[in-house]
């Protein structure tokens, strides 16, 4: 179905990143905060780093606060017309 | 230590603050009724539910954030952290990226599709990406008033228990005043009013955490000198499962359960997708993922006061109660007031964008659709109040019943519009070859599996899905619904694809 219209860039680049969205913001950033969920979850005097373990997870969404706002930095501004040629 | 002494000065701060709060966002819903005042007839809807699309990074950022860290940031999260510990407080990084899944996910394709068709809500986008299926519209309208009644009720709720514990005065005196003059701004002001109301009340909640960190950590650490040492006293004080994220129960399939409620499931409520719909540009969206993804981290990490508060109040008659406790014991006397506007803040930002959503799908969808389709712009002018203001006084009316357990009220609404929403949006914006019936199928089987689930009477998640929440099973069973669906039915319109994909518009126009 896709080959019956042509297609509106924009709308193309959305649909990346939406994907992109998908990726970074939900599937590594759930395998990182559960990899450590999982390995120290339960045990309740796990240390990492001298302190307890729960400090990891808010390091981790720092970390990854800062790689979804770079993220967004290569997010193309465009406008929202809603038609455009070319 | 079950009761805290109020003082007299306690009291007075609180009070104070809250005036001055409650007169500030009077003043600005004023404000915004003199603008809408200034706006012709025809733009009127457009102008009172969207602001024109005209707004900018900071509003969208707030209307993202605060709109969807409600009470349940405030109240009712530091309350299943005390109360439950590790399994729900180590769950706090799921909802901190809030603005970036709604913005960066989906904010350009909706921005873009819903100036295409004049769309003024979700339901105006799902409307016509479904090829006009007023089936789609209507379960649309039903399940966004079902579910974000009680999520909206539970908000005024928070806010006066928060009230009744700092001040010692009676429930209903915050339930009265905050409630109200909620309704009123947001029916004067529209999303211009909320939006800038909702300034204020993310410096509020900021100041909120910001008062309650500084002051339960500091005491904390002033105490027992190290976190290691406040681990292990909360340890002794609660035991050890208290600070086991697996322990049985809640157990690893309902933790990770939450974890898809307030990650994915945040893409499903309209609400928070409203501010896809009204922003300015695509700078100013990207603006708004700038300041909101720090802003909801240190909102959402500040419910960890809650969980050291067990070392200092072991015992409390309500869990909510938690925090408001804090902020009476834990902080400079003066003080407190501002923790009750920050908790009020939560509250009334989320009543506020809930209301515009829950009046623009009655309007749209039911009114317009179903009883009259030759309103005149005129007629929709007063229905539009009249819609707005019915909806916060119903949930205004359902809050004089003062539910327990706020937090569960609200995974219940989560989970009940995800189960139904998200797959007919997902689909609906991302794969062409998604349909009217498919869409229909999912929000149906969605909805139902969700609820018998959820009343227990079919212990589907218990059974198949290791005692998840429900929503587990709801997702599952909408997306079976919607993919077998889809591939039996006819594929949806060339208007529908040229609408959401299209280089130019339908023959025909849109």
């Amino acid at each position: 179905m896709s080959n019956t219209i042509t297609e509106d860039p924009r709308l193309r680049r959305a649909t990346r990143e939406f994907l992109v969205m998908i990726l970074t913001g939900f599937v590594l950033y759930t395998i990182a905060y559960w990899s450590v969920l999982v390995t120290y979850g339960s045990n309740p005097r796990a240390l990492v780093g001298g302190i307890p373990w729960w400090f990891c997870l808010l390091f981790i969404s720092t970390a990854f606060a800062v790689i979804l706002m770079v993220v967004t930095y290569f997010m193309k501004e465009e406008p929202l017309d809603p038609w455009i040629r070319g | 230590m079950s009761e805290v002494t109020i003082t007299l000065e306690e009291r007075l701060s609180v009070a104070i603050v809250f005036a001055i709060y409650l007169a500030s966002i009077t003043a600005i819903g004023l404000y915004a009724r003199r603008v809408l005042g200034k706006t012709s007839v025809d733009k009127y809807v457009e102008e009172f539910y969207l602001a024109g699309r005209g707004l900018g990074a900071a509003i969208v950022a707030f209307i993202v954030a605060a709109g969807l860290c409600s009470v349940g940031t405030f109240v009712g999260g530091p309350g299943l952290a005390w109360s439950l510990g590790m399994p729900w407080a180590s769950l706090m990084g799921v909802q901190i990226f809030m603005n970036f899944y709604i913005l960066y996910g989906l904010g350009k394709k909706l921005g873009i599709v819903a100036r295409r068709v004049g769309a003024v809500s979700l339901g105006d986008v799902l409307y016509e990406r479904y090829d006009k299926s007023k089936l789609v519209a209507l379960l649309y309208a039903l399940i966004v008033v079902v579910f974000l009644i009680p999520y909206c009720s539970v908000q005024f709720v928070g806010s006066a228990r928060v009230f009744e514990v700092m001040t010692g005065w009676p429930y209903w005196v915050a339930l009265v005043l905050s409630g109200l003059i909620t309704v009123f701004y947001a029916t004067i002001g529209g999303i211009r009013g909320v939006g800038l109301a909702l300034l204020v009340q993310g410096v509020f909640m900021t100041l909120c955490y910001a008062l309650l960190i500084a002051g339960v950590w500091g005491k904390a650490l002033a105490e027992y000198g190290s976190l290691v040492a406040i681990n292990e006293a909360l340890i002794n004080v609660a035991g050890e499962s208290f600070m086991n994220v697996f322990r049985a129960p809640p157990g690893a399939a309902w933790v990770f359960s939450q974890w898809i409620i307030f990650n994915l499931g945040l893409l499903a409520l309209p609400h928070g997708l409203m501010a896809t719909l009204a922003y300015r540009s695509v700078k100013a969206m990207k603006r708004a993922i700038y300041i909101g993804i720090p802003i909801v981290t240190f909102w959402t990490y500040g419910i960890w006061v809650a969980l050291i508060g067990k070392v200092f109040f072991p015992k409390l008659p309500v869990p909510d109660h938690i925090n408001p406790t804090l902020a009476i014991t834990m902080i400079p006397a003066g003080l407190g007031g501002i923790v009750y506007a920050g908790v009020i803040s939560a509250a009334q930002s989320t009543i506020a964008t809930m209301i515009l959503v829950m009046s623009s799908a009655l309007l749209r969808h039911i009114y317009l659709l179903f009883v009259r389709p030759q309103a005149t712009v005129t007629e929709m002018k007063k229905v539009t109040l009249w819609f707005t203001l019915a909806t916060g006084l119903l949930s205004f009316i359902l809050a004089v019943t003062s539910p327990p357990a706020l937090e569960y009220i609200i995974i219940l609404a989560i989970g009940g519009t995800m189960s139904a929403l998200f797959w007919p949006i997902i689909f609906g914006l991302f794969w062409k070859r998604a349909n009217k019936y498919g869409a229909i199928a999912s929000m149906v089987i969605g909805l139902v599996v969700y609820s018998i689930d959820k009343l227990r009477l079919v212990p589907i998640s218990g059974v198949l899905f290791a005692g998840s929440d429900p929503v587990i099973p709801g997702m599952v069973f909408s997306l079976i619904a919607f993919l077998i669906t889809t591939y039996l039915t006819p594929p949806p319109s060339k208007r529908a694809i040229q609408l959401f994909w299209g280089l130019t518009p339908p023959e025909g126009g849109k």
